[in-house]
């Protein structure tokens, strides 16, 4: 039997270093692998080349500040079309280099990386903004007759990388479930190995990894994975089909922190990221129960709370705001951060209580 | 709205037309727009079209894509990206997605609901997609994949078939004047000496419209005039 790779989501993010550069597999809100997002913001990591087809992840990640370098295509959580952090960060020029590509440009720069070219022609991006904001990009020349003048992407090789697949095994063996699998295998290959990592919402069995579905969703193997992390609703808020749907509220997503209001003249204005250092906030909290022990303490006494037992959850309970709507408080997590169910007077007057008790 | 007109069409005049649901499948039947697949009897799927083979489809030019844009100018060159310098933006919007490679490798619509000098400027803060100025400087191979048909916006139906390929005036919408599309233009654009006025949907197409669209969604995209 070959290594079992399973690891915390913590432990793989204390292998980064700062500076590097880290893609971020998914597409906008969806199977984007938040708990090691998280865990990569609870940690003191700076500096670091972002790249991903943006959503949530790149605005926590440049709402705390991580984000020295971020190539992107573009950021939002699809139904909210534009991300509020990574508005607010670029509006306020804390993204000290900002490289924006085509979307296409961008699996062309992966792929290019996971086949060790320098670069891979396209059209896509030839005379557009891209070319002007990006001085460094160049043109390469058919050699045949057509002597067409192509945009040269240039590869991107990533030092780490994060994925979040449906399941996976021990080894690394894993198969999406939903619709899509995006760009994930090219993340993974683009990474140099050592630091390869997959969360998944269960880890099976090898047998089992096909079961009730076929095994064209068996993209991932695991000469691509370094460590799996099992991170049930560990893309959550983003949508993890057929498991689970994107949690967004039409007027105001509860994981932003409650110092940006969405709408009104505060907003966007990144002083408000500037004086709540992001790794302090309960909102960076979250994944897995494991993740974060330490219940979140609430402040308000007036805000009542109850303990209800956890429809789904198998790692301890949770508390409900009674604030929220009954509908809401089925939208059990089970395993962590009550900020994402919408409590519609914020995160902080909900609490965890801690696995096991 | 785009989404609706390209499910009209396929259930009027083009039925061999392949509509994506705008997640991972192409839609076999007529779907209601703001329904997802499995909800509406009879409508299935017809085939499975991926984030990367989106991309293998447009490349390889088989698509007429209908984008939005926040700005555009007088050779088409449009704005999906951020208001302002790119280097600190006053607005970041959502970046230029597909824009560039859409523009350069098949022929782009666009649909917007709101006609001002805001969107119609004279010059475009960050080019997301490719006007006929930019293209004309690029290699026959892909001047000539670049194609863009149509605007279409709340006033008025706009094409680039003018001697210089600047926007052209095609038809102005039911109560709206040539003079209102000229004042809602931050820039020239070439009119023929009789604008035609926009036809309206026969009644088959409004039976049509409201099959496709039950909830009315269209409304709250674009409010009727006047409300």
């Amino acid at each position: 039997m070959s290594t079992n790779k399973i690891i915390t989501a913590d432990a793989a993010v204390a292998t980064l270093e700062s500076g590097m550069t880290v893609g971020i597999g998914g597409w906008g809100s969806r199977r984007k692998p938040m708990a090691l997002v998280r865990a990569l913001l609870r940690t003191d990591i700076t500096d670091l080349t972002v790249v991903s087809y943006g959503g949530p992840d790149v605005g926590l990640l440049c709402a705390a500040g991580k984000v020295r370098r971020l190539i992107y295509g573009f950021v939002s959580l699809d139904s909210i079309a534009l991300e509020p952090h990574f508005r607010a960060a670029r509006q306020a020029g804390t993204i000290a280099e900002p490289v924006e590509y085509d979307e296409g440009m961008l699996q062309w720069a992966l792929y290019a990386g996971s086949l060790r070219l320098p670069f891979l022609p396209t059209r896509a991006g030839l005379a557009s903004g891209v070319m002007d904001v990006n001085p460094n990009l160049r043109t390469v020349r058919s050699p045949y007759d057509d002597a067409e003048d192509l945009l040269a992407v240039p590869a991107i090789r990533l030092d780490a990388a994060f994925v979040h697949l449906n399941r996976s095994d021990e080894r690394g063996n894993a198969t999406f479930t939903g619709p899509d699998l995006y760009f994930d295998d090219l993340f993974l290959n683009a990474c140099d190995p050592g630091r390869r990592f997959l969360s998944c919402e269960r880890i099976v069995p090898t047998a089992d990894l096909t079961e009730g579905t076929s095994f064209h969703t068996m993209r991932i193997n695991r000469s691509m994975v370094d460590g799996v992390i099992e991170a049930p609703r560990g893309a959550h808020f983003t949508s993890c089909e057929p498991d689970y749907r994107a949690m967004k509220r039409s007027r105001r997503p509860t994981w932003l922190p409650p110092a940006i209001p969405m709408r009104g003249r505060n907003f966007p204005n990144s002083s408000c990221l500037a004086t709540r250092p992001a790794t302090s906030q309960p909102w960076t909290r979250g994944g897995t129960s494991s993740e974060h022990p330490r219940p979140i303490r609430f402040r308000r006494r007036h805000v009542q709370l109850r303990w209800r037992r956890c429809r789904t959850g198998r790692r301890g309970g949770r508390g409900v705001c009674r604030s929220l709507p009954w509908r809401r408080r089925d939208l059990c997590l089970g395993h962590g951060c009550h900020a994402d169910v919408g409590c519609p007077t914020g995160p902080s007057h909900v609490r965890t209580r801690p696995a096991g008790e | 709205m785009p989404m609706l007109g390209a499910r009209l069409a396929r259930a009027t005049f083009e039925p061999d037309l392949l509509v994506s649901d705008g997640e991972a499948f192409f839609v076999d039947g007529d779907l209601p727009v703001g329904a997802a697949i499995g909800t509406t009897e009879g409508v299935g799927v017809e085939g499975w079209i991926p984030f990367r083979s989106v991309f293998d489809t447009l490349w390889g030019g088989r698509r007429h894509v209908m984008m939005g844009a926040s700005q555009m100018d007088a050779h088409g060159n449009s704005n999906i990206a951020n208001i302002g310098p790119w280097e600190r933006p006053k607005a970041q919007l959502l970046g230029v997605r597909g824009g560039p490679g859409n523009t350069v490798n098949h022929t782009t619509s666009f649909f917007i609901p709101r006609h001002t000098t805001r969107v119609f400027v004279d010059t475009v803060d960050m080019v997301s997609g490719l006007g006929y100025d930019r293209a004309a400087t690029l290699h026959p191979n892909v001047r000539n994949h670049h194609r863009l048909a149509r605007v279409v916006t709340n006033l008025a139906v706009m094409d680039f078939d003018s001697d210089d390929h600047r926007m052209h005036l095609v038809s102005v919408h039911p109560g709206v004047t040539v003079d209102d599309v000229v004042t809602a233009t931050g820039f020239d654009l070439a009119i023929d000496s009789d604008t035609p006025t926009s036809r309206g949907p026969t009644d088959a197409e409004a039976e049509a419209i409201a099959q496709l669209d039950p909830r009315g969604l269209r409304h709250r995209e674009l409010p009727a005039q006047g409300a």
